[in-house]
């Protein structure tokens, strides 16, 4: 009877409890969403990368390296010389090394030379291998391999002629059509900024920047003058740090070596400040919303009157009334989160694909067996905190039997 | 004793003593009709009798029951018990049924035994089947009223309080709910308290009393 009577009792004001819902929803909507993307951020940045030792490049910020040369964002500062590279990759310590050249584009994708060790080596998430999805490798100069994501949006097959345009951005003034690249390998998707590059060879890379016709056999003779950057395997862990000073402090060229999951530590530190700022707006927009209901039940108060004195003169307590109008606040409220639950695993869906193409974040669709009990209990708490008011004024009300 | 009163004396905060009563005393099963014009006290004699307002000064016994040694909860039990109310207009829940308006009288009462059965009631007091599941606020005032005496019985009450229950209605309607309401009331022992400013309902009661003849306190001017 007690639920029946605040059920009927909330039915009877469809419309007012109706605007509460909604706004409730879009605030728990907010705080849902956005703790979903902050944990998927930081699983899609921590996953990045993994088993690589030192990334070296240019002297730029730590950060800077580590955007470019793995998340493919933000433009190298400088290129290094081919022979630094190959100082350093000489030395007793490295295991292997993985090239990198940035600079050009396929329709918006960015072009990645490196060569085959990249196959070989490069790991993201729990030191997962890259794996080709059809196909192999580039043996050739003008052999490209696509990201999955690449292959996906822009329908492409093994077999495939692409064209590398000079610069980045989908629509570029320097395309470098003499020179087509075929397809002939597509990796597994990895969740990673890697789906959404294109990697060709050194030598392809160098030759579309080479005027005149070249075989790809003369191609392959090509040496690159100059690379991005370049990561590096150790063969001993405990050398990093020691390779790291030689490497900063090499005399020909100002370089920069820094380990991986420092700098994402760091960029993720730096981005705590946002988070946390975000959090906090979402918390608040909760509180706003909660405070409508409060005060949509307040003034329901006074038109229910009669029916308080009603339910006191059949003998019920002042706290049964105090209790009616929190379970009616409770009822707003859990009714406001499913419709917010129904609501997110659609926005995020559309939301993943936005993320993933403007910061190269692997965002998953919000499941809702993802529901933690935390926030939710979060949110009922601040409700029945919040609709102490209401419930309160009911209680003196039912207390001092007014008449109406 | 249904009732009885001994040097009860009631004021509102900061307000002026609203009742003054030496001694007044119901039988059980009598049926007391009280009059007097508004303002005169009335309504506040009925909430102590409830229990709804406290007991300040002098002695409450209702049913044999010492009411000022009962504390806020413990009056609020014994009203849902053996205390039945019909009041003025407005005297059911607009948006609960007919028949859980019925049911909700006996919500709030300890559960015992069997007490009558809501549709048997409803039945008595002239409401049929296909009233139950509408909405009391769709019902005339005629209906509701009758509604209110049935949730009012449902409890099986030792005390009925009856407090200007046909002010809102015509004069037929008034006459079909004062017949209703003894007929409910031929067999059993309840106690009837019915107060009204309308002298004219003073048939078939067993005492009328004038409440200014038993308050003592001055009308506030």
């Amino acid at each position: 009877m007690f639920f029946r009577l605040a059920w009927r009792s909330q039915l009877s004001r469809k419309g007012s409890v109706l605007l509460s819902v909604l706004a409730i929803a879009v605030s728990v909507f907010v705080l849902l969403g956005i703790e979903h993307i902050r944990q998927q951020a930081k699983t899609s940045f921590g996953n990045t990368v993994s088993g690589v030792d030192l990334i070296v490049g240019a002297r730029t910020g730590d950060i800077n390296l580590l955007l470019y040369s793995i998340f493919r964002l933000g433009n190298p500062t400088n290129n290094i010389s081919w022979d630094s590279y190959q100082t350093v990759i000489n030395k007793p310590s490295v295991a292997w090394a993985i090239p990198i050249s940035l600079g050009d584009s396929h329709r918006g994708f960015r072009v990645m030379g490196t060569s085959t060790d990249y196959f070989k080596h490069f790991k993201y998430g729990q030191k997962r291998p890259l794996r080709m999805a059809v196909g192999q490798a580039f043996s050739s100069a003008y052999d490209v391999v696509l990201g999955a994501d690449v292959a996906q949006q822009l329908g492409y097959q093994t077999g495939t002629q692409i064209t590398l345009s000079h610069g980045l951005g989908g629509t570029s003034f320097s395309e470098h059509k003499d020179k087509p690249f075929t397809i002939v390998g597509i990796l597994a998707r990895t969740g990673t900024p890697v789906d959404k590059t294109v990697h060709v060879s050194l030598q392809g890379l160098e030759a579309v920047h080479q005027p005149g016709q070249l075989s790809a056999a003369q191609a392959g003779q090509l040496t690159p003058k100059t690379i991005t950057a370049f990561m590096l395997g150790l063969k001993a862990k405990i050398g990093v740090f020691q390779l790291q000073r030689q490497i900063n402090n090499y005399r020909a060229e100002p370089l920069l070596a820094i380990l991986p999951g420092v700098s994402l530590k760091q960029l993720w530190n730096m981005m705590a400040l946002m988070e946390n700022t975000l959090r906090l707006v979402s918390g608040l927009i909760l509180v706003a919303s909660l405070l409508g209901l409060s005060a949509m039940l307040l003034a329901s108060i006074r038109e229910r009157t009669q029916e308080i004195n009603i339910m006191r003169m059949l003998g019920a307590p002042p706290h049964f009334i105090f209790l009616l109008i929190q379970v009616e606040a409770l009822f707003i409220t859990a009714a406001a989160i499913a419709l917010a639950v129904l609501l997110l695993p659609l926005a995020s869906y559309l939301a993943s694909s936005w993320m993933g193409s403007q910061f190269g974040l692997n965002i998953a669709s919000w499941n809702p067996s993802q529901i933690e009990p935390l926030p939710l209990l979060a949110i009922f708490a601040s409700a029945a905190l919040i609709s102490l008011a209401p419930a309160g004024a009911a209680y003196a009300r039912a207390r001092a039997f007014k008449s109406a | 004793m249904a009732i009885a009163l001994q040097d009860l004396q009631f004021a509102y905060p900061h307000g002026p003593t609203i009742l003054n009563i030496p001694s007044w005393t119901v039988k059980p099963g009598e049926r007391v009709f009280v009059h007097g014009p508004s303002g005169s006290g009335k309504s506040t004699l009925l909430k102590l009798l409830a229990g709804l307002l406290p007991c300040q000064h002098g002695q409450l016994q209702v049913l044999g029951q010492p009411l000022q040694t009962l504390s806020g909860r413990q009056r609020d039990r014994f009203r849902a018990r053996h205390i039945g109310f019909v009041f003025q207009q407005l005297n059911l829940i607009p948006y609960l049924s007919v028949l859980d308006n019925v049911l909700l009288g006996r919500y709030f009462a300890p559960p015992d035994g069997n007490g009558p059965d809501a549709g048997q009631l409803l039945a008595q007091l002239g409401l049929g089947e296909g009233l139950y599941q509408q909405a009391a606020s769709n019902l005339s005032l005629g209906q509701q009223q009758r509604v209110a005496i049935a949730r009012a019985l449902i409890t099986q009450p030792e005390l009925l309080i009856v407090d200007e229950p046909t002010s809102a209605l015509d004069a037929d309607n008034r006459d079909g709910f004062m017949k209703l309401l003894f007929a409910q009331l031929a067999e059993g022992q309840t106690t009837l308290l019915f107060v009204s400013h309308d002298q004219s309902l003073n048939r078939g009661f067993s005492q009328s009393v004038s409440l200014a003849s038993i308050n003592h306190a001055r009308a506030p001017s």
